[in-house]
C-alpha cells in the first residue's frame, strides 16, 4: 500500500467533495437565471453544521451516533482503492473493493433514516434501499466491464492502449447514466425528496452527525464521478504516463469531473422528480444497456 | 425532449434575475407605500390620523399639560389612511421599507405638543395649535382678532357654551328692554 | 323574474316556508323552521343542483332571543341565490343537523356549535374545528355577551387522547404537518400509510385561526374592515375586500362610478394572475421541478412589481374600499402597465409551453389525485378544483359584478378531475386574466374613481360573491347600527374546498400527497377566520378517534 498517495487521496477528496457540490449548485442556478452561491459555499455549510450542538432523535438507539461517522469513513475509504491525480493507486486490485464500499455506504445511508425512528426517516430509508437495489447492479455490471476491458482489477491511470470501441463506449455510457443516479439530486432524489418527505433519511439529523453525513455523501458522489477518468486514459498508449503526478491525468480528471457536474445539473434543472415507478423503469433501462456493454466486450472480437 | 430544451433556451437566454442586494437594490416605483414620516412643525394635534388607523399604530395621550401622539411602526400597515386624513400634510408616507431592527424602540416614534388652559376656567382642553389655527380661521369671520374675539376663543367647549348662553340672555334682555 | 326555485320548494315543502322576502333582485330570503332546514337543504342541493355556499349564525338574543342561522345557497347557471333562515330560541340552543343529509354543511355546524353554543343535534362528528382543544367548552366567542379583552381560563385538562382506528396496527402513521416543507401554512394532516400508499388520512385545522369576524364586529368601522379582510389571506387580500365592499354598497344600493369598477377588475385579475403563477411554481417545487418554481416565480416577480407600481404595494393592495378605489391609475402608468403585461403574456406563454411539454413532470401529474364530478357537487367545492372535474362554475359570469358583465372572457373547464386537469385549468385562467386586464386597462372609462356612500341602513342582511383565484369567495354581511357591521361572515373557497382533500388522497401515495393537497391551492388562512387565537399551550394535540372516524368521507 502506497501510504503517500492514500493520503494524498484522501485529504484531495475532502477538499474538493464539497467544492464539487458546490459546483454544481452554481451550474444549476446559472440555469434557472440565478446567480446561486458561491462555489465554497458546500465548505461554508459544513464548517456551520460543525458549529451546531448534536441533538439524537428521542428513542433513536445508538446507531444514530454511529451511522453517520460510518458513512463518512465507508465514502473516505473508496478513494484508497482508486487514483486521483497520480497515476498508481493506493493499493492493488482495488476494483472489486470500490464497488463493495459504494454498495455498502447507500446501505448505510438507508440504514441511519430507519435508525432515527422517524416515519419520513423510515420511509426515505426504505425508498434509498429499493432504489440501490435496483442502481447498484448497473454500476456493478458497467465498473465490471470496465475492469474486464482494462485486464485488471486495479483501479489505476496505467495506459494500456485500449482500443477506442463500441464496448468501452456503451459501457461508459451505462456507467454515466448509473452515477447520475446515485448523486441523490433531482430527478433521482427519491430518497430524500425534500417537498414530499422533509428530507427523509437525513430528516432527524443535525450539526456534526448530519455534516459527517452530508460530506460523505459528497465524498461518495465525488468518488463515483472519478471513474469516468479510467475509461480515458486506458486509452493512451502503453508507457506514455510516467510514475506519481501527472498532468495529463489530472487534465482528464478535471474534464471527466466537469462533464459528470454538467449532466448532474442538467438533470436536476430541466425535469422533475421521479417517483419509485418512473425510476425503477430508468434503472432497468440503464441495467439492461451495461449488461449489453459487458456482453459486447466477449462478443465483438479484439474489444480486449 | 422538446420540453426540455425550451426550459433549457429559457435558462440560458434569460439572464439572471439576481440582485445583489443589499449593495444593489431593486428600483422602487413613485409611490410605494413606505413608512409613514411625522412632520413634527406641521402637526397641529387633531388626532385623526389616530382616530382613522385601522391598526392602532398611532395612538394619542391626552396628559394635562401634553398631547402626545405615538406611532408605532410594528402595528403599521403603510395602507396610508392617516396621509388622507391630515388636514396639514403632517404625515406622510415615505418609501422607506427596510425597517427591520432588534431594537424595538427604534420603531417607536413620538410627537408632543403643548395643551393650553381654558382662560375661563383654567382647564386644559387643546393643543396650542390647535387653538392657533382655529383663531386664524375664524379670525376673518369674526372681522379681525379683537379682543373680545381672543377672550372667546381661549374658552374651553364647556365655556365656551355657557357664554354663548349669557350672550343669547343678554340679547334677549336687551329685546325686551325694546319693546 | 319568477323564482322557480322558491317555487319548486314551495310546491315540495307545503306549510315549510313561513314567508318569503326579495331582499334584493337575485337575492331571496325564506323563512323556514329549524326542523324543516335539513330536508329542504338536502332538496335543493340533489334534486334542484343547487350550491352550498355559505351558512352562518348570529347571535340576536339581545334584541330577539334568538339566534339566527341562514344557509345561502347558490344556483350559478341561473345567478340566484337563496338564503334559507331558521331560528333557534334562547334557552333552547340546538337545531337539527344537516350534515347527515348534505355534507357539506359540516363544517359550518361545527362552527357554530363551537363559537355559538348552538348544538347541530345528529351531527356526526361534532368536534372543535377552529378553536384549540384547550378552550373551554363553554365559552363562545362569537355570541354578543363575549369580551375580547384578555386570554380566557385555558383548561389544563386538555391532553390528548389518540384514538386509533381498529385496523390501526396495520399501518404506520406518517404526521404531515402541522409544520412540513410543502406546505406554507401549518395544518396537520396524519396519513395511515402502507407502504407509500395512503390507506386513510385525518384532518385538524385551526391553527391560523385569528378571530377576524369579531375584531370586525368589535372595533372595526365600515370603513376600515376592508383592511382586515384584506389580511384575511395573503394572496387573495384583494378578492376578500371586494366580496366585503360589494356586500355592503348592495345593502346600501350604491353603485360605485365606472372606472371605480374598471379598475377593480384590473385589481383583481392581477392578483389572479400572480396567485395562479405562484401555484404554479409551487406545485412545481412539490414534484421536484425546481426550475418551474424558480421560472415561474421569476415572471411572477413581474405582476409583483406591476401591482407596486399601480397600488403602492406588491400585496395588500389597499385599493378597494367602500366608494370606489383609493388611487386613480395615471396616463403613465397605465401605459407602462400595458407595455408590462404585455411582457408578462410573453414570458409566461413561452414558459408554460415549456413546461407542459416537460415529460416528467406531466408523468407527475397525471391521473393523481382524482376528485370525480359527482363527488365534486356532493361536497359544493368550488373555483378551478371543480371545474377541472367538470362543473362549470364561475361567479364573475354566473353572478356577474363590477365590469365583469361588460368584458369578455372564457371559463376553463376539464373533466378529467386529476392534478394535471387542476393544472392546465389554472394555467388557462392565467391566460384568461391577463386578456381581461389589458382590456380593463385598454378601456378605462373617464370620472371619478370614488364616491361616498350617502347611508347604509342598520340590520339588512347582504352577500358578495367574488370568483378569486381558488373559487367563490363569498361574504354575508348583516349591517349594524353606529358605521359597524353586525356580523360578517367570510366563508374562503378553500373552507369548501379543503373537505375533499381526503377523499383525494385515498388510495394515493405519499409521494404524491403534497401534489394532491396542493392542488386544492390550499390558503389555510382564508379558511380559518373565525374567533379568537389563544396562546400555544405547548402541549401536542392531535385529533380523538371520533374525528378520524369522522373523515372516512
Amino acid at each position: 500500500m502506497n501510504v503517500a498517495i492514500l493520503a494524498l487521496n484522501v485529504v484531495l477528496a475532502i477538499i474538493a467533495a464539497p467544492l464539487i457540490d458546490g459546483l454544481r449548485r452554481v451550474i444549476t442556478a446559472r440555469l434557472q437565471n440565478r446567480a446561486g452561491p458561491p462555489v465554497t459555499q458546500s465548505w461554508h455549510d459544513i464548517a456551520k453544521l460543525l458549529r451546531k450542538e448534536t441533538i439524537p432523535p428521542e428513542g433513536a438507539g445508538f446507531l444514530v451516533s454511529v451511522l453517520p461517522a460510518l458513512t463518512l469513513t465507508l465514502s473516505i475509504a473508496m478513494f484508497a482503492t482508486i487514483s486521483t491525480v497520480t497515476t498508481q493507486s493506493p493499493i492493488e486490485g482495488g476494483g472489486i473493493v470500490f464497488i463493495e464500499l459504494a454498495i455498502l455506504s447507500a446501505f448505510v445511508f438507508a440504514a441511519a433514516g430507519s435508525a432515527s425512528r422517524n416515519p419520513y426517516g423510515v420511509v426515505g430509508g426504505s425508498r434509498e434501499v429499493i432504489l440501490a437495489t435496483l442502481v447498484e447492479p448497473s454500476i456493478i455490471v458497467s465498473l465490471t466491464t470496465l475492469i474486464v476491458l482494462r485486464g485488471s482489477t486495479t483501479l489505476d491511470d496505467a495506459p494500456i492502449g485500449l482500443g477506442f470501441g463500441v464496448p468501452l463506449l456503451v459501457a461508459a455510457v451505462a456507467y454515466l447514466l448509473s452515477v447520475l443516479a446515485e448523486g441523490g439530486r433531482i430527478p433521482f432524489d427519491v430518497a430524500e425528496a425534500e417537498s414530499e418527505l422533509s428530507g427523509g433519511p437525513l430528516m432527524e439529523y443535525g450539526g456534526p452527525p448530519l455534516a459527517a453525513m452530508k460530506l460523505g455523501l459528497y465524498v461518495r458522489s465525488l468518488a463515483l464521478f472519478s471513474i469516468p477518468k479510467f475509461f480515458l486514459t486506458a486509452l493512451l498508449p502503453p508507457g506514455s504516463l510516467g510514475e506519481g503526478l501527472s498532468v495529463t491525468v489530472i487534465a482528464l480528471y478535471l474534464a471527466s469531473l466537469l462533464l459528470c457536474i454538467i449532466l448532474v445539473s442538467l438533470a436536476e434543472s430541466l425535469s422533475a422528480r421521479f417517483r419509485l415507478v418512473e425510476a425503477s423503469r430508468f434503472y432497468a433501462a440503464v441495467l439492461a444497456l451495461s449488461l449489453v456493454a459487458l456482453v459486447l466486450v466477449y462478443a465483438v472480437p479484439g474489444a480486449r | 425532449m422538446s420540453g426540455i430544451l425550451k426550459l433549457l433556451k429559457i435558462g440560458v437566454t434569460k439572464g439572471r434575475v439576481t440582485r445583489r442586494y443589499p449593495a444593489e437594490r431593486t428600483p422602487t416605483p413613485e409611490g410605494l407605500r413606505g413608512r409613514p414620516v411625522l412632520d413634527f412643525d406641521a402637526c397641529i394635534g387633531c388626532g385623526g390620523c389616530a382616530t382613522a388607523c385601522p391598526a392602532n399604530a398611532l395612538t394619542v395621550e391626552e396628559g394635562e399639560k401634553t398631547w402626545t401622539l405615538r406611532l408605532f411602526y410594528g402595528r403599521c400597515l403603510m395602507c396610508g389612511l392617516c396621509e388622507e386624513v391630515c388636514p396639514k400634510d403632517a404625515i406622510r408616507l415615505s418609501d422607506e421599507y427596510e425597517l427591520a431592527t432588534t431594537n424595538r424602540e427604534d420603531l417607536e416614534v413620538e410627537l408632543q405638543l403643548l395643551r393650553v388652559a381654558c382662560s375661563g376656567c383654567g382647564k386644559y382642553f387643546t393643543t396650542r395649535r390647535v387653538l392657533e389655527e382655529t383663531a386664524v380661521e375664524y379670525s376673518e369671520l369674526a372681522g379681525g382678532y379683537s379682543d373680545d374675539f381672543r377672550d372667546v376663543i381661549t374658552l374651553c367647549p364647556d365655556c365656551r357654551r355657557r357664554k354663548w348662553g349669557e350672550t343669547i340672555a343678554d340679547a334677549y334682555r336687551e329685546a325686551r328692554y325694546e319693546s | 323574474m319568477k323564482n322557480e326555485i322558491v317555487d319548486a320548494l314551495s310546491e315540495r315543502f307545503p306549510g315549510s316556508i313561513r314567508g318569503v322576502t326579495e331582499l334584493r333582485e337575485n337575492l331571496t330570503l325564506l323563512e323556514l323552521g329549524k326542523e324543516d332546514v335539513p330536508r329542504v337543504v338536502e332538496y335543493a342541493l340533489g334534486s334542484l343542483g343547487g350550491t352550498h355556499m355559505t351558512m352562518a349564525g348570529t347571535d340576536y338574543t339581545a334584541s330577539l332571543d334568538q339566534y339566527v342561522i341562514d344557509h345561502v345557497l347558490g344556483w350559478y347557471d341561473r345567478g340566484l341565490l337563496l338564503v334559507l333562515r331558521t331560528r333557534v330560541q334562547k334557552g333552547d340552543e340546538s337545531f337539527p343537523s344537516v350534515t347527515p343529509l348534505a355534507p357539506c354543511a359540516d363544517w359550518y355546524e361545527r362552527e357554530v356549535k363551537e363559537s355559538l353554543g348552538l348544538t347541530p343535534v345528529g351531527h356526526p362528528n361534532p368536534r372543535k374545528l377552529l378553536l384549540s382543544d384547550d378552550w373551554p367548552d363553554d365559552l363562545f366567542p362569537m355570541r354578543k355577551g363575549f369580551k375580547n379583552e384578555a386570554p380566557p381560563p385555558l383548561r389544563r385538562d386538555a391532553g390528548f387522547t389518540f384514538n386509533a382506528p381498529e385496523d390501526a396496527g396495520m399501518f404506520n402513521i406518517v404526521p404531515y404537518g402541522p409544520y412540513h416543507f410543502a406546505i406554507h401554512e401549518p395544518i396537520y394532516f396524519r396519513f395511515h400509510v402502507d407502504g407509500e400508499r395512503i390507506a386513510s388520512v385525518d384532518l385538524r385545522a385551526g391553527f391560523n385561526h385569528r378571530g377576524l369576524e369579531k375584531i370586525a364586529e368589535t372595533r372595526m368601522t365600515y370603513e376600515t374592515v376592508p383592511f382586515i379582510a384584506e389580511r384575511v389571506c395573503g394572496i387573495c387580500g384583494s378578492v376578500h375586500a371586494e366580496a366585503y365592499t360589494q356586500a355592503l354598497e348592495r345593502a346600501a344600493g350604491f353603485e360605485p362610478p365606472e372606472r371605480a369598477k374598471w379598475i377593480r377588475v384590473a385589481i383583481l385579475e392581477m392578483e389572479r394572475i400572480h396567485s395562479h403563477l405562484l401555484w404554479l411554481g409551487v406545485a412545481s417545487h412539490m414534484v421536484g421541478f425546481d426550475s418551474g418554481l424558480m421560472q415561474f416565480w421569476r415572471v411572477r416577480d413581474r405582476i409583483m412589481f406591476l401591482a407596486e407600481l399601480l397600488t403602492g404595494n406588491r400585496k395588500q393592495y389597499g385599493m378597494i374600499v367602500p366608494g370606489g378605489v383609493r388611487r386613480d391609475i395615471r396616463e403613465d402608468k397605465r401605459e407602462t402597465a400595458l407595455r408590462e403585461v404585455s411582457t408578462i403574456l410573453r414570458e409566461y406563454e413561452e414558459l408554460f409551453d415549456a413546461a407542459l411539454r416537460l415529460g416528467t413532470l406531466k408523468a407527475r401529474l397525471e391521473g393523481v389525485g382524482p376528485l370525480s364530478e359527482a363527488d365534486a357537487r356532493r361536497l359544493s367545492v368550488t373555483g378551478p378544483l371543480a371545474r377541472a372535474s367538470g362543473v362549470s362554475m364561475d361567479a364573475r359570469r354566473d353572478y356577474p359584478y363590477e365590469a365583469y358583465g361588460q368584458l369578455e372572457f372564457e371559463t376553463p373547464v376539464r373533466g378529467e378531475g386529476d392534478v394535471l386537469a387542476r393544472t392546465i385549468v389554472r394555467a388557462y385562467d392565467t391566460f384568461e386574466s391577463i386578456k381581461l386586464v389589458k382590456q380593463a386597462l385598454e378601456n378605462l372609462p373617464g370620472g371619478p374613481v370614488h364616491a361616498p356612500i350617502e347611508y347604509i341602513p342598520p340590520d339588512v342582511t347582504s352577500m358578495g360573491l367574488v370568483e378569486g383565484p381558488r373559487g367563490t369567495d363569498v361574504h354575508y354581511l348583516i349591517t349594524g347600527g353606529e358605521d359597524t357591521v353586525y356580523r360578517w361572515r367570510v366563508r374562503a373557497p378553500t373552507y369548501a374546498n379543503l373537505p375533499a382533500a381526503p377523499l383525494m388522497l385515498r388510495g394515493q401515495t405519499l409521494a404524491d400527497a403534497s401534489v394532491i393537497i396542493g392542488s386544492i391551492d390550499p390558503c389555510i388562512s382564508c379558511a380559518e377566520r373565525v374567533i379568537v387565537v389563544d396562546e400555544a399551550s405547548g402541549r401536542q394535540r392531535l385529533v380523538s378517534g371520533d374525528e378520524l372516524r369522522g373523515w372516512r368521507a
